[in-house]
C-alpha cells in the first residue's frame, strides 16, 4: 500500500491538478492580509481606509473554500483514476490487492484534505489572534499574548477537535460511499458520466440518513460522550479546567456524537471491503 | 518445454456485442506468438483479459498454472496500446515506479535499454512524442523478468527507425524461459520474429499454427497469408 500512497502523493504534488497551487493561493491571501495588518498598524496606527478588510475577507473565503475544494476533489480522486484512463491500466496491472490500491488512494486523499484543513485552521486562528489584538488595542507583551491565544484557541479546543475529527470521519465515509457506488455503476453499466452525479446524490442521501439515525439512537439511549484531551494526566477538555496562565476562563467539555461516528466507521469499513473486492475481481479498464 | 499460457474457451460479451467467442490456445516457453487480425477482431480484448484488465464472460486461463488474478499479475508484463504513465513522470521516475511495484524489475537493464532507445532519463512523459512514449513503455515492459510478455500493437504510430529499435529489443529480450504475444496488423515488420501465429477475426481464431510450417504448407509469407485471409472476409 505504501507504494500506492507514494505515487498518489507525488501525483498530488507534481501532477496537473496538484494541490500546491490551491494551498499556495490560500497561503498567499492570508500572508497578504496579515502583512497588510502589520504594516498599516505599525505605520499608521490605524486600519481606517487601508483595504485590510478586503484582504481579510479574501483570506477567509480562501480558508473555507480551499479545504472544501479538497474535500470534494479528494473524495472523487479515491476511485476516479481507476476507470477509463491510462493510469487505470497502471494500477490494475500491478500486483497489488484491491484493498491496497483503494487504501493507498484513500489515505492520500485524506492527507490532502487534512493538510488543507489544518493549514486553513492555523491561518484562521492567526487571523483571529491578530484581529483580537487590533480590536482590543492590546500590546504584544508575552502575558497578554498568552491571554488572547488562550481565549481564542484553547477555549475552543473541544469544538476545534470535535469539528476536525468529525470532518475527517465525514470525509472518509463520504469517500467510501462515493467510491463504492461509482465503481459499482462502472462495473454494471461501464459508463462513468452519469455515475458521478448518481454517486454524489446517493452519498448525500446516505450520509444524511446515517446522521439522523445516529442522532435518534444517541438521544434514545443517551449515548453522547465527552471528548478527552489529556496532557500530563490532566484532561484539558474536562469541565471547569483552568489554564496555566490563569486568565480565569474555563473551557467546557464538548459532547461528541459517538453513535453517528460509529455508524460512519462501520459503513466506511463495509463499503471499503466491498469496493476493494470490486476493484480486485470485477473492475475493468 | 513448459507451458506458459493456457487459455480455455475464453469468451467476452459486452451487453449486445460479442468480442471473444471462445479462444483456446496453449503457448510454451521460448515461443513468440503473433496474434494477427483487423481492427475490432478481438486482439486487444484477449490481451487485456490476460493482463487482468478485463474479466472473461466465460472460459478461463492460466499463466504457469496460476489462475487469473493477483498471482498472474506478477508473471505477466503488459505493453498496452496507450500511454499509461503519469505525464509529470520523467523516464527515470517511470523506472522507479516499475521498480517499486514489480519485484522482477531489473533497473540496470532498464537504464541500458533507455540508452539503447536513445531516450533521455530526465525527459518528462508530457514532452515525449508518441514514438518516444512507446519506446519508454517497451523499455519498462521488457525490463521485467516476466514469464509472459503481452505487446499490444507495439509498432503502431512509430517511425521506421523506432520500429527497428523496438524489433531489436524484442529479439534481445527473447529468452527460453518466457513467452511473448505480439498483437499487430503491421505483419511485415515483425513476421520474422514469430514462431507461432494465430489469425483472429470476429472474436475467434480462424487459423493458428507454427509460423514456419504455415509458410511451407501455404507457400506464402505470413504477411501474404494475412492479406489473403482478411481480404476475402
Amino acid at each position: 500500500m505504501k507504494e500506492i500512497l507514494k505515487y498518489q502523493l507525488l501525483n498530488r504534488i507534481k501532477g496537473k491538478r496538484n494541490c500546491i497551487g490551491s494551498i499556495g493561493i490560500m497561503l498567499a491571501a492570508n500572508i497578504i492580509s496579515i502583512t497588510m495588518l502589520g504594516f498599516k498598524l505599525s505605520r499608521f496606527g490605524s486600519l481606517m481606509g487601508t483595504g485590510y478588510n478586503f484582504w481579510l475577507v479574501i483570506a477567509l473565503v480562501c480558508d473555507i473554500a480551499i479545504p472544501a475544494i479538497h474535500f470534494f476533489s479528494g473524495i472523487i480522486s479515491e476511485s476516479a483514476g481507476l476507470m477509463n484512463s491510462g493510469t487505470a491500466y497502471l494500477y490494475q496491472t500491478v500486483p497489488r490487492h484491491g484493498r491496497e490500491i483503494l487504501g493507498g488512494r484513500k489515505l492520500a486523499a485524506l492527507i490532502e484534505f487534512v493538510v488543507a484543513l489544518a493549514l486553513s485552521l492555523l491561518l484562521m486562528i492567526a487571523n483571529a489572534i491578530l484581529l483580537i489584538y487590533v480590536i482590543h488595542g492590546v500590546g504584544f507583551s508575552p502575558i497578554s499574548s498568552h491571554y488572547y491565544v488562550e481565549q481564542t484557541v484553547f477555549s475552543n479546543i473541544p469544538t476545534i477537535l470535535k469539528g476536525t475529527l468529525m470532518l475527517m470521519l465525514f470525509f472518509v465515509t463520504a469517500g467510501s460511499i462515493f467510491s463504492f457506488f461509482l465503481i459499482l455503476i462502472h462495473v454494471l453499466v461501464k459508463k462513468t458520466g452519469w455515475a458521478y452525479i448518481i454517486s454524489f446524490v446517493v452519498t448525500t442521501i446516505i450520509l444524511g440518513k446515517l446522521s439522523n439515525l445516529g442522532d435518534f439512537l444517541a438521544s434514545r439511549f443517551n449515548l453522547n460522550a465527552g471528548l478527552e484531551f489529556t496532557i500530563n494526566g490532566v484532561n484539558l477538555l474536562a469541565p471547569g479546567i483552568t489554564f496555566l496562565f490563569n486568565s480565569g476562563r474555563s473551557v467546557t467539555s464538548d459532547s461528541c456524537p459517538v453513535i453517528t461516528m460509529i455508524l460512519y466507521l462501520v459503513v466506511s469499513a463495509g463499503l471499503f471491503a466491498g469496493t476493494s473486492w470490486f476493484i480486485e475481481h470485477k473492475l475493468e479498464a | 518445454m513448459a507451458v506458459i499460457l493456457e487459455s480455455d474457451n475464453l469468451k467476452k460479451n459486452y451487453f449486445t456485442k460479442t468480442a471473444l467467442r471462445g479462444i483456446s490456445l496453449k503457448l510454451e516457453s521460448g515461443r513468440i506468438l503473433g496474434l494477427m487480425g483487423p481492427n475490432g477482431s478481438g486482439k486487444t480484448t484477449f490481451l487485456k483479459i490476460l493482463a487482468c484488465l478485463q474479466r472473461p464472460s466465460g472460459g478461463s486461463f492460466t499463466v504457469k498454472g496460476q489462475q487469473a488474478g493477483y498471482e498472474t499479475k506478477k508473471l505477466v508484463s503488459f505493453l498496452p496500446d496507450r500511454n499509461t504513465l503519469y505525464p509529470w513522470m520523467r523516464a527515470i521516475d517511470a523506472i522507479g515506479f516499475y521498480a517499486d511495484f514489480f519485484n522482477d524489475f531489473d533497473r540496470n537493464k532498464a537504464l541500458d535499454m533507455l540508452s539503447f532507445m536513445k531516450l533521455d532519463q530526465r525527459q518528462r512523459v508530457r514532452t515525449m512524442s508518441k514514438g518516444m512514449i512507446e519506446k519508454l513503455n517497451l523499455t519498462l515492459t521488457f525490463s521485467r523478468k516476466a514469464s509472459l510478455f503481452l505487446l499490444d500493437e507495439p509498432l503502431g504510430g512509430v517511425d521506421p527507425v523506432a520500429r527497428e529499435r523496438i524489433v531489436s529489443t524484442i529479439i534481445k529480450t527473447w529468452s527460453e524461459d518466457s513467452a511473448i504475444i505480439i498483437s499487430t496488423h503491421l505483419v511485415n515488420d515483425v513476421e520474422q520474429l514469430f514462431n507461432d501465429v494465430a489469425f483472429i477475426d470476429d472474436g475467434e481464431i480462424i487459423l493458428a499454427g507454427d509460423a514456419e510450417a504455415l509458410r511451407t504448407e501455404r507457400g506464402k509469407s505470413i504477411d501474404q497469408l494475412y492479406i489473403q485471409i482478411f481480404s476475402d472476409r
